[in-house]
């Protein structure tokens, strides 16, 4: 079930490697922010798989509106001074880290047929 | 529907993939951008470039010498004759020695104008500054050993020892329209000259001949410094 996405990883990998596409210095800020919203997506996406709520249409559209809006508002922030920017990694990492860590415990219960409950450990 | 799923992870991923590497070349690219870089790091580097091209300048310098001392020992007679030639034309030019001909202007004031010495030597500076190569007053040559004079009473102008009458045509050989645009900038020479009522006629012409000295001078006392 893990190949494909897989192969989508490398593809897309392989692919920006040889575009040599050069993000213009000064949005390479806002590019960071969009990346941890796209690492945040996929990771709530696998979570979602995990919980049986998945919607493909839903991560997809998710996925680059995330980013997008991310971008944006770490852009609007520099703009206007506000440093949504920090924002932004701040709730994004911890939703990563938290999306992680029930992945984990969804993992372990299942090949160790653990009886889990709904607190992090 | 697990098949949806994967397509759905397949797609994103694919995206995020690009997004990885596009970010981390360009991270990479700013991080060793020179305006990135520490303080200290730039200050050794400038340090050893320095060093380097104090060295490479020396081995200019010393391949220069051998290059002419290769010259020196081996060219022909010809190749000596042919830069003494070049040197002696580029000399006469300078020097207003031998006619020359080329694209300039022609600056014109009438009679009726009441013009004194010192206009027409602001109009030759301003020439010169506009990069003239060879100027000319009443097709007499001006040089580095011209003067002009004006009578007190008379008012009779002279240039060396040439009576100068009007009108006066002043010939400067050169970038007509450098020429032209530097004599008449805004506040500049002829501006001036317009208060007095003297308004000279510029004309640019794509060649204009211009006579040698009548007489080259001779030194007696200057002796060069070797």
């Amino acid at each position: 079930m893990w190949f494909l996405p897989f192969l989508g990883l490398f593809a897309g990998a392989a692919l920006g490697y040889l575009l040599n596409i050069e993000i213009p210095a000064h949005l390479v800020k806002y590019f960071s922010v969009a990346f941890l919203a796209a690492l945040d997506t996929i990771f709530g996406g696998i979570k979602s798989i995990q919980n049986g709520s998945f919607e493909g249409i839903l991560l997809i559209t998710g996925f680059f509106t995330n980013m997008l809006v991310a971008g944006f508002f770490a852009y609007i922030g520099d703009s206007i001074g506000v440093d949504l920017y920090l924002a932004a990694v701040f709730a994004f990492g911890v939703r990563i880290f938290s999306n992680i860590s029930q992945i984990r415990h969804n993992i372990i219960a299942k090949y160790f047929k653990i009886n889990r409950d709904d607190n992090d450990e | 529907m697990m098949n949806k799923k994967q397509i759905a992870l397949t797609i994103i991923l694919f995206f995020f993939g690009i997004l990885t590497t596009t970010q981390y070349r360009s991270h990479v690219s700013s991080y060793n951008d020179l305006e990135n870089q520490e303080q200290e790091y730039l200050a050794t580097m400038a340090r050893e470039l320095t060093t380097k091209k104090r060295l490479i300048d020396s081995e200019i310098t010393e391949l220069e010498r051998r290059l002419y001392e290769l010259n020196n020992s081996n060219s022909s007679n010809k190749i000596i004759v042919e830069n003494l030639t070049a040197e002696i034309n580029n000399l006469q030019k300078i020097n207003g020695t031998v006619a020359v001909k080329g694209p300039g202007i022609i600056l014109t004031i009438d009679g009726n104008s009441p013009v004194i010495y010192t206009d027409l030597v602001k109009i030759i500076n301003e020439l010169w500054n506009s990069g003239a190569e060879a100027i000319s007053v009443n097709d007499k040559r001006v040089t580095s050993k011209t003067y002009f004079y004006q009578s007190d009473e008379t008012y009779q102008m002279t240039m060396n020892t040439n009576l100068l009458d009007p009108p006066y045509s002043i010939k400067a050989l050169g970038n007509p329209q450098v020429l032209k645009t530097g004599i008449e900038l805004p506040g500049g020479i002829i501006d001036n000259l317009k208060l007095y009522g003297i308004h000279p006629e510029i004309i640019t012409i794509p060649e204009i001949a211009l006579p040698g000295v009548d007489s080259i001078p001779s030194y007696s006392y200057a002796k060069e410094i070797s």
